[in-house]
């Protein structure tokens, strides 16, 4: 199997399957990371399409002494902010969001949006999960879902970001107590 | 209270630490209270993130696959692969033809400075990451984790 260095190297000589063959790789992992930032699956598609165009448009500039998953990751982390700040102003941040019924709008998006194949154990998960994740710090959050999904060092997060690396892992080691403190007996 | 090792706890955890330092992090680990709930609270969620995750739409890819092909070629590809901008793009440049009549260069100039504009600011973008990267690396040697959580706490305070 060709490296993705390799793919990258074969799209900039022409060859247009090669990008096919990087999206089909990192589909899976980017849209769930997109999907957890964007709130939605709407969101989350268009974030998903944009990030492959921007990455199309920039695969020249497109170092091969830098992970590609980390530059991609990047990309997409840097095309999800933009969306979400042109985000219309009474399209609240998860953090503000209140439902209806007064619950804040992170617990109720399983029951919300489960789809037809999601097991209710998925979206009781995912209801957990998000509503956990909106209780982080924005920058938690990002350190956190960057870790998991990514796969990059925390150094290349710390790199991505522009922060100390120290800073990324104080970030993480919060995030990951209050994680702990939220989801006590939800396993 | 956190211990002072939750750092390298961490960097244990997702395999970052060097073989000759995570024999040392994982005996610590194990004894140590604050790092245990550390780690159980990183296993838990990353566990119900696996369990919620969706793979990606049917299409989502192809389409994608389509749509920065397109977008790669340039602007004009990209504003005419979608009717809702190709009639955005098609009303704008009536409307700035109908205010500028007289004045205003071609639409076809218009279409072309717009095009170069969008490039500069792809370009401007991807220069800001390669500075953070490049500026980051240089700065950073070996960061201090105690201090930075302490920084960290002086900005919650």
């Amino acid at each position: 199997m060709l490296e993705d260095a390799e793919l990258v190297r074969a799209f900039n000589g022409g060859d247009e399957a090669a990008l096919g063959e990087l999206i089909a790789r990192h589909r899976d992992r980017l849209y769930a990371y997109l999907r957890r930032l964007a709130g939605d699956d709407a969101g989350a598609e268009d974030m998903f399409q944009d990030t492959w165009i921007k990455v199309a448009r920039n695969m020249g500039a497109y170092r091969e002494e830098n992970r590609f998953s980390a530059w991609l990751f990047s990309v997409a982390r840097n095309t999800a902010m933009d969306a979400l700040r042109r985000r219309r102003p009474e399209s609240v941040s998860l953090d503000a969001a209140v439902a209806e019924d007064g619950r804040p709008l992170a617990e109720t998006i399983g029951s919300a949006e489960p789809g037809p194949e999601a097991s209710y154990a998925a979206a009781e998960s995912r209801r957990a999960i998000d509503a956990a994740l909106a209780e982080l710090s924005p920058e938690q959050r990002e350190v956190f879902l960057l870790r998991h999904y990514s796969g990059m060092s925390f150094k290349e997060i710390a790199d991505a970001l522009g922060v100390p690396i120290g800073t990324v892992l104080a970030r993480a080691s919060r995030a990951a107590a209050k994680l702990r403190d939220k989801l006590a007996g939800e396993i | 209270m956190s211990c002072e090792k939750e750092g390298k706890t961490l960097l244990l955890h997702y395999g970052e630490l060097p073989a000759a330092e995570a024999s040392a992090a994982r005996a610590h680990a194990a004894v140590c209270p604050d790092c245990r709930r550390l780690l159980e609270g990183l296993g838990r969620a990353e566990a119900m993130l696996s369990a919620s995750d969706a793979p990606a739409p049917a299409g989502l890819a192809a389409a994608a696959l389509e749509r920065a092909l397109a977008g790669s070629q340039g602007l004009l590809s990209w504003l005419f692969t979608d009717w809702r901008r190709a009639a955005a793009a098609a009303a704008g440049v009536m409307l700035m033809f109908a205010v500028f009549r007289g004045a205003a260069p071609e639409p076809a100039q218009q279409v072309a400075s717009l095009e170069i504009i969008e490039e500069s600011l792809d370009n401007l973008e991807y220069s800001i990451y390669q500075a953070r990267v490049d500026f980051s690396t240089r700065e950073i040697q070996d960061f201090d984790y105690k201090y930075a959580d302490m920084e960290s706490r002086k900005e919650s305070v």
